[in-house]
């Protein structure tokens, strides 16, 4: 199951805006609220529909949606 | 043979205790296989909490908010406690059909639940945009520093805040950089003239090592203290600042806290010696107490690595709420009144059918004992001055008959300021209550085990808070442990003899309603005792500023600092008044402040606490103010009175006295020559009593 539509509907929740589309190569330029708090909150709302904890490392390394699918899926084979 | 849809539907009904997060990925595997329509049919007439959840989130998608409403409003708790969650879907809904009043009301009801961190993010964008449906009564500035990002504290709080009616202005000073804009004397900081400001320190800024040599608290000490010092004296702000929580990864294991010089131990004794030497404008909140009571832990060290947050994000709604309860304790916002349901609610099972010995409170039933442990936490906190009344349906004798004879019931009649158990619905008993009482709703609390009365009393009386308790006796403690709406920081002697004050002004009412209320008064033998407002009476001065609405010409609010700014000038006349009957004690009642300006005095504040209205006091206050002023060889008294919502009892008070109306707005005078003091005779001394004739005018 691909990780975006999950992440799609925790983006339009955040940002409020029920017509956000992400892409993996959306990233904080392209939406105006995508501050660094906004990121944040954004990995702690990931963490938690996920139920996963980023690394440090992963927490530092995202910076864009193809890099949270990215992290949720070595999660994923982490725990498998 | 089994569907797709079917496997599906049983992921969600057998999902264990994280629900949601099975509904999510249901949700997107159906989405993603297109099985929408499939799935819908196969949890079609399934009840169960999974079912209605899937099927709300299905049909949002597929038809839109608000056709999704109704089934959002099935999602409820076992118990039928609304669901943050649920909440949150009708509130976009709302939200997105134009009815903003009605998501926040939703929006305020799930925040009153205590919802997880995760509920915030979601929702603070939303709020937001619906933040003038929220209904703020006052403003509240609020200075965030602190040596960690504050920014997702302020989020927090500020969700908070709205639903508490207040509106946030917050003030953040640029990461760790407090002391500096604290030293600054012309910073943004005291140009913002913060109301309060958090401070927001942590173990890691102590520097101490596992084992700390002699000298290294004092000085973490006066570190902290002289950051104290000059936040006072370059604002006239409270402080609110966190305890230092002892780190909970430690080489030292034990002996961190064994060691006398050990980290831990050090730490408590830093608290230790804050707390004793904190001023009146500082609050400490205990960190450690606070930690205990979160699920998720309160230190984390990837938040604090890669973003600078401490404590742990997902322990700051607890903290925030900490915060805010301090924050209304402070502008006297603190809840007065806890209105209790008794069957099923403060013991178990119903007493009008099972019989007083029937019902289960007190050992040797494992439930009854936890009914008594609400019981004593009940009584409790009606010992610390919150009030307790009883909203009941019930024949009146067999309620009163358990605090009356019931061994296991800690609580008794003589504890509640209002009694009511009869077939009356609830908010209509409620409304009565805040009528005889003279309370504001929106000072009332309401604990019931019946989510329809719950329900009744929250759309007919908005103002009062109701949470969500499932009838379980140790979950309604934690529902008033969450909602922490009696926060108190100081504990004044009033607080401790306001029931019996309370229960005293309800017997006048009733009395006063079936006869003759002159008789009465006189009955009381009323006593009067005042002062110039000094250190000691500017705590209850200050409480009574800050929540007088009813009998007060002004309604100005002042802070501690500015009471004491005032009392100390010699361009003000000050004083308190305080009145005991035969019934009660009923404490510092009255406060009269009057501004010094040549020939005149300009009243600033003339308030009355509602319990002893209409017994006179006033023309007491008013005398006694004519007396001091022509003493002083003042010609006249100058008045405003400043019309609110709540305020109309004092509309005439002025004309009442002989003042007459210059023509601007609400603006009086009164020649002091031409004053006649009204009818109330004095004994003059430390003590004045004051006897009330037949014909007095009451209010």
């Amino acid at each position: 199951m691909s990780a975006i539509y999950q992440l799609n509907s925790i983006f339009q929740e955040v940002f409020d805006d029920p017509a956000l589309v992400i892409r993996p190569e959306t990233s904080p330029s392209d939406i105006a609220d995508w501050d660094s708090v906004a990121q944040v909150k954004l990995v702690l709302a990931i963490e938690e529909v996920f139920g996963t904890r980023f690394t440090t490392d992963e927490v530092t390394g995202l910076n864009c949606v193809g890099d949270f699918i990215a992290a949720l899926n070595r999660q994923k084979g982490a725990t498998a | 043979m089994i569907t797709a849809a079917e496997v599906i539907r049983a992921s969600v009904e057998n999902a264990g205790p994280d629900l949601r997060r099975a509904v999510q990925s249901a949700v997107a595997i159906t989405v993603e296989h297109g099985l929408e329509r499939e799935v819908l049919h196969a949890i079609e007439s399934r009840a169960n909490r999974g079912a209605r959840w899937l099927r709300a989130e299905l049909t949002e998608r597929m038809e839109g908010a608000t056709a999704a409403i109704p089934h959002w409003e099935g999602v409820v708790t076992q118990s039928g406690c609304e669901m943050a969650e649920a909440l949150l879907h009708r509130a976009r809904a709302s939200v997105r059909a134009g009815d903003s009043p009605r998501a926040a009301a939703l929006l305020r009801l799930a925040l009153h639940g205590a919802p997880d961190y995760d509920f915030f993010l979601r929702a603070e964008i939303l709020v937001r945009k619906c933040k003038p449906a929220f209904g703020c009564h006052r403003k509240a500035k609020i200075a965030l520093l602190g040596s960690s990002t504050t920014a997702l504290l302020r989020s927090v709080m500020e969700l908070q805040c709205l639903r508490d009616r207040l509106e946030p202005e917050f003030y953040e000073a640029p990461f760790g950089a407090y002391m500096q804009e604290l030293l600054q004397p012309d910073s943004a900081l005291t140009r913002f003239r913060p109301e309060f400001i958090v401070l927001l320190l942590n173990w890691r800024d102590l520097g101490l090592p596992n084992v700390c040599e002699n000298g290294l608290a004092a000085e973490a000490v006066s570190r902290v203290t002289e950051a104290w010092q000059v936040a006072l004296d370059r604002t006239s702000a409270q402080i609110i600042q966190l305890t230092f929580a002892p780190p909970t990864r430690d080489a030292y294991h034990a002996l961190s806290s064994i060691l006398n010089a050990g980290r831990a131990r050090t730490i408590r004794k830093i608290n230790e010696t804050l707390l004793e030497r904190a001023p009146r404008r500082v609050i400490l909140i205990d960190s450690e107490r606070i930690a205990a009571t979160t699920v998720d832990p309160w230190d984390d060290s990837i938040s604090w690595s890669s973003a600078k947050v401490y404590p742990a994000p997902r322990v700051l709604p607890r903290v925030a709420e900490h915060v805010i309860s301090c924050i209304r304790s402070e502008i006297g916002l603190s809840r007065k009144l806890l209105i209790l349901d008794l069957d099923n609610t403060l013991w178990g099972g119903v007493v009008g059918e099972d019989g007083p010995d029937g019902i289960r409170l007190g050992p040797p039933s494992a439930v009854g004992e936890r009914y008594q442990e609400l019981q004593q936490y009940i009584k409790a906190l009606g010992q610390r001055g919150v009030l307790l009344a009883v909203a009941s349906k019930n024949n009146p004798e067999d309620a009163a008959e358990i605090f009356r004879r019931h061994q296991g019931s800690v609580l008794r009649l003589e504890d509640f300021v209002s009694f009511k158990a009869n077939w009356l619905d609830k908010p209509a008993n409620i409304r009565q209550m805040a009528s005889e009482l003279r309370l504001g709703l929106d000072s009332f609390v309401f604990l019931d085990d019946n989510p329809a009365e719950r329900s009744a009393v929250r759309e007919e009386l908005p103002e009062v808070v109701v949470p969500e308790i499932s009838g379980e006796p140790s979950e309604s403690i934690a529902a008033l442990e969450r909602g922490l709406y009696f926060q108190a920081i100081r504990l004044t002697s009033e607080d401790v003899t306001r029931s019996a004050s309370y229960s005293a002004s309800a017997q006048q009412e009733l009395r006063a309603r079936s006869g003759n209320l002159d008789q009465y008064l006189a009955d009381l033998r009323m006593q009067i005792e005042q002062g110039p407002v000094d250190a000691e009476s500017s705590v209850r001065v200050t409480q009574l500023i800050n929540k007088t609405n009813q009998f007060n010409l002004t309604t100005k609010r002042y802070s501690q600092e500015e009471v004491q700014r005032r009392m100390a000038s010699a361009s003000y006349w000050s004083r308190w008044y305080r009145l005991r009957d035969r019934f009660a004690d009923h404490g510092l009642i009255g406060v009269l402040l009057a501004q010094i300006a040549d020939r005149a005095w300009i009243v600033d504040t003339w308030l009355m606490s509602c319990r002893v209205i209409g017994r006179g006091v006033e023309a007491f206050m008013f005398r006694d103010m004519v007396e001091c002023a022509r003493r002083s060889g003042a010609e006249r008294l100058r008045a405003h009175y400043l019309p609110t919502a709540k305020n109309k009892l004092v509309e005439d008070l002025l004309p009442r006295f002989g003042f007459i109306a210059t023509g601007n707005a609400g603006e009086f005078v009164l020649e002091l020559a031409a004053a006649v003091l009204p009818e109330c005779s004095l004994v003059r001394g430390h003590v004045t009593q004051i006897e009330i004739q037949t014909g007095v005018e009451t209010l």
